[in-house]
């Protein structure tokens, strides 16, 4: 019945099925592919192995960019698991069960966020590794520095798994709301894959949507972590406009899933389970 | 130990936007019984159930167990278990897992979770995903889930669904076993016969009102039970029944009668010298009272007002006096349900003297638990079930649909007196308080005796050119099935003499019977007759022929295989071919099923045959009334022939060792 008796129940059902390592290993590959990808680009054009008339960044700013990418391009992972959480319980009709074991349904949604920021460390790490990893590997194969010995590097990477953590949290209240798996994971997957990119990409250029486009859970996700290849991606001043302070990123986050998470909680957790 | 809770509904409703699924629906469901919540599809039961187990809200109207709403329990796990949906599992997740995770959200041992799989017999599939799990696989995870607290209230919606015949049985001997426990019971189904089996209290809904509630005997007018009889000598028996002022309808499957009890219409053509035929009750049709009721046809008061599950019995006991012995008391609906009210099938009413006619079939099924010391074998096999063990459990409850059902319930009547039939006869009656009819033991002897002659004297080209061979099946409720002597011998009427000896030796037999049996309730004998005429005048009661004991002893002890084709040594080599020249009613493709029944029978031709010995026939007699009770039931009845067929149509339907 207690929220601790609840999240052991709920820490159980998420590592009993493949579902999570599935996505780990998901993670760890789009990841680690991008970071190596921009990582090789990167070093080889800043230092001029591979010449060009592009812009090359400065050498202190690479490796913050290189190992944002864990959140940058990777955020959709902890999106996922946390909505993946939700609505398999609604797709398997295992809400059933869960709730005649737990009938008060608020305890099972507090389980759940408390498995939601352990499973969001986790795969924050998983991400970190996944991003620093190689990025770090071709910085030190170009002879540039890792920037391991900077403390901001190291906030840096701690501002990352906040950040999951917050995904993770974002993505239950999602699935509270939508129920629907293939919906819930559909919708995800076009908004931050599709429609915030679009819409970062044009606040490069029109500047009046600029100040709605930060607020978005993606901007204010990459303003959370302090850098994002975005910055680089939207051309030379465009999106490093205006950013939020990482604080503030962190809030509008923090918002984005507790408005989600009370809009699923009335409007659908505590519906009729039939 | 569990405590069990009482389930109230008051005034519940529940609408569905405009749809209306459960409307002022106030019932009560009491611990220690098993409850069926039948309605047809869509009636409102499973919203009723998701309402109790507050899954759903209640437009209005509470629904509570023990007074509390199931929000407000303490432990739900461990107060209430349920079922409620064949797959609420994820399929990815293995059986164990799951039900680790709730048992972890119960606050319960994780080891509860290897103990409740060995419950249901998924020891075994604990490890492996639930994807990869059969239907009934589920099902029994799903009662694995419902058990894991160890609740004193189970709520199933729909538990046989998916179910083998054998996966049902299970679940019955379960519910059962834990309405005795004392727990509280409540099983929804859309199929009245499905729950029949196991229910002690009914309640039913149809259009998401209360329609009925009470126990399955109250679901049934009496009055519309009926006795058919027949005689290969019709105009005499109607003669008698008009002499004793007995109103009947003549139709073409025989004589009907309605309202008065096969025992008291055997008594009277016995009194009259009219051998039968055929001799059986026929049960209401509760299906047909169950669409009624459901389709608004017929309108039973208990819908209206609280009827108090039990109240009912005292009526059934008062107007069908056999039916329902005092003592009887909760198992009472279980037993009656056997009136499954298909009607038989299997009797070749009085057509054929050569066929012999099934006068009664039941299942040992039937028997209760208050008859301890006679079910102390099929008790045992109940709970050893539980165990895991199917194959143990005495009957063989999907027979009903094909035996004569109806016959089954006429048998269950018996089952009270009989314990007392054989010893004596009309003495017998005053222990019955509400009997009416003082010869309705004798008579129900009376009426069985007569059919062995029943076949013998009109038809008469009694030859005994050797020793005749009659048989018979005994059944646990005191239903004899006579079985043809072979073809060669010329004769078609199994000799009285003797079901006679075995009337008289019952309690020697019963003995054997017990010895014999492994949780199997019905017997077959095969016994050498004498010449009918030698045997004609032997008085009903007369003395036990020891030779005739020893005979029958050592028949016994060739199993009851070869000799359920019945027609003694000669046989056994060929008992299929015998079988199908016997009985033509037989013929029917074997499925596979019953060829591994045959199997198994043969198996116990060789195996054996000490199982009794001469020697016990006394000692045994000296046994305790109690403990030959069941020996006693066995002895009793006559039963139609068609035993043979019938069982392999149970084999082909459970699949069962007996």
């Amino acid at each position: 019945m207690s929220v601790v008796a609840a999240s052991r129940s709920e820490f159980t059902k998420q590592f009993s099925t493949s579902m999570w390592w599935i996505l780990a290993i998901v993670l760890v590959a789009y990841v680690g592919f991008t970071a190596a990808v921009l990582a090789f680009a990167l070093a080889a054009s800043t230092t001029g192995a591979i010449g060009g008339d592009g812009p090359s960044l400065p050498a202190d700013q690479i490796s913050p960019l290189l190992y944002s990418v864990g959140t940058a391009v990777g955020y959709v992972f902890p999106l996922l698991i946390g909505t993946l959480m939700v609505t398999t319980e609604f797709r398997h009709k295992t809400l059933t069960p869960t709730f005649l074991a737990t009938p008060r349904r608020g305890t099972v949604l507090w389980a759940k966020i408390v498995v939601g920021i352990v499973v969001g460390a986790i795969f924050g790490v998983i991400g970190v590794v996944a991003s620093v990893g190689p990025a770090a590997a071709f910085l030190v194969g170009y002879g540039l520095d890792t920037d391991f010995a900077s403390s901001d590097t190291w906030t840096l990477l701690g501002r990352m798994l906040i950040a999951y953590v917050l995904w993770v949290v974002i993505g239950i209240g999602v699935g509270a709301l939508v129920r629907n798996q293939v919906g819930a994971v559909v919708g995800v997957l076009v908004f931050t894959q599709f429609l915030e990119p679009v819409a970062r990409a044009a606040a490069a250029f029109v500047e009046q949507i600029e100040p709605i486009v930060r607020y978005l859970p993606g901007a204010a996700s990459d303003a959370l972590v302090g850098a994002s290849i975005f910055a680089l991606s939207a051309g030379p001043g465009g999106g490093t406009g205006d950013p939020l302070e990482w604080w503030a990123g962190g809030l509008v986050l923090l918002a984005y899933a507790v408005v989600l998470l009370l809009l699923g909680y009335f409007t659908s957790w505590r519906r009729d389970v039939s | 130990m569990p405590e069990g809770l009482a389930l109230g509904f008051s005034g519940l409703t529940k609408r569905f936007g405009a749809v209306t699924a459960v409307s002022d629906f106030t019932a009560r469901v009491e611990p220690g019984l098993v409850t069926g919540f039948l309605g047809p599809n869509g009636a409102g039961k499973t919203t009723t159930l998701r309402v109790l187990l507050g899954l759903v809200r209640p437009t209005a109207g509470t629904a509570t167990i023990g007074g509390l709403p199931y929000a407000k329990l303490k432990q739900p796990l461990q107060t209430v278990g349920a079922v409620l949906e064949a797959s609420s599992f994820h399929p990815g997740r293995s059986g164990a897992a799951h039900l680790k995770a709730y048992a972890q959200a119960a606050s319960l041992p994780t080891a509860r979770v290897d103990e409740v799989l060995g419950l249901v017999g998924l020891a075994d599939a604990a490890g492996r995903k639930v994807g990869g799990y059969s239907l009934g696989m589920r099902q029994r995870l799903g009662l694995a889930y419902a058990l894991l607290g160890d609740p004193g209230v189970l709520v199933l919606d729909e538990p046989a669904n998916g179910l083998d015949p054998e996966g049902i049985k299970w679940m019955r001997v379960l519910l059962r076993q834990l309405a005795r426990e004392g727990r509280t019971v409540l099983v929804s189904s859309h199929l009245l016969a499905e729950v029949q089996q196991t229910v002690d209290s009914l309640l039913i809904i149809s259009q998401g009102r209360l329609v009925f509630q009470g126990p399955l005997d109250d679901l049934a007018d009496p009055t519309e039970h009926a006795t058919v009889v027949d005689s290969p000598d019709r105009p005499a028996l109607l003669a008698a029944l008009t002499a004793a002022d007995v109103p009947y309808e003549l139709l073409r499957s025989g004589v009907t009668i309605r309202g008065i009890e096969p025992a008291r219409v055997g008594a009277i053509a016995a009194a009259a010298g009219v051998a039968l035929s055929a001799l059986q009750q026929r049960g209401p049709a509760l299906e047909e009272v169950f669409l009624d009721l459901v389709n608004g046809v017929r309108v039973h008061p208990s819908a209206a007002g609280t009827v108090v599950a039990g109240s009912g019995e005292a009526d059934a006991a008062t107007e069908v006096p056999t039916n329902e012995a005092p003592e009887t008391t909760k198992a009472a609906g279980a037993d009656t349900d056997a009136a499954a009210s298909e009607p038989a099938p299997a009797g070749p009413v009085g057509a054929e003297p050569t066929g012999p006619v099934p006068v009664g079939h039941t299942e040992p099924d039937e028997l209760e638990p208050e008859d301890e010391a006679a079910a102390a074998d099929a008790e045992a096999a109940e709970t050893s079930t539980l165990s895991a063990t199917f194959d143990t459990e005495t009957g063989g409850t999907p027979q009903a649909a094909f035996v004569s059902s109806a016959i089954a319930a006429a048998a269950a009547a018996y089952r009270d007196d009989e314990p007392k039939s054989y010893e004596a006869t009309a003495d017998q009656a005053p222990n019955e308080p509400t009997d009416a009819e003082p010869e309705a033991p004798s008579g129900d002897e009376a009426a069985a005796s007569e059919t062995a002659p029943a076949g013998s004297e009109p038809e008469a080209p009694v030859e005994p050119s050797g020793p005749i061979t009659a048989s018979f099946a005994v059944a646990s409720t005191g239903i004899i099935d006579i079985v043809p002597p072979p073809a060669d011998s010329s004769t078609d009427s199994p000799s009285e003499a003797p079901a006679e000896g075995l009337d008289v030796d019952v309690e020697a037999l019963g003995q054997v019977d017990e010895d014999l049996s492994s949780a199997d309730e019905e017997r077959v004998f095969a016994m050498p007759a004498a010449g009918p005429a030698e045997d004609a005048d032997l008085p009903e009661d007369s003395d036990v022929d020891v030779e005739a004991i020893g005979e029958i002893d050592e028949e016994l002890s060739t199993p009851d295989t070869a000799d359920e084709s019945a027609e003694g040594e000669a046989s056994v080599s060929s008992p299929d071919a015998e079988e199908q020249a016997q009985r033509p009613w037989g013929e029917y493709v074997k499925t596979e099923a019953d060829l591994e029944a045959d199997r198994f029978f043969a198996a116990f031709d060789g195996g054996s045959e000490s199982a009794a010995d001469a020697g016990e026939v006394p000692e045994s007699g000296d046994g305790p009334p109690d403990d030959t009770g069941g020996g006693q039931e066995t002895g009793g009845r006559q039963e139609g022939s068609a035993q043979t067929a019938e069982e392999n149509q149970d084999e082909h339907e459970g699949g069962e060792p007996r």
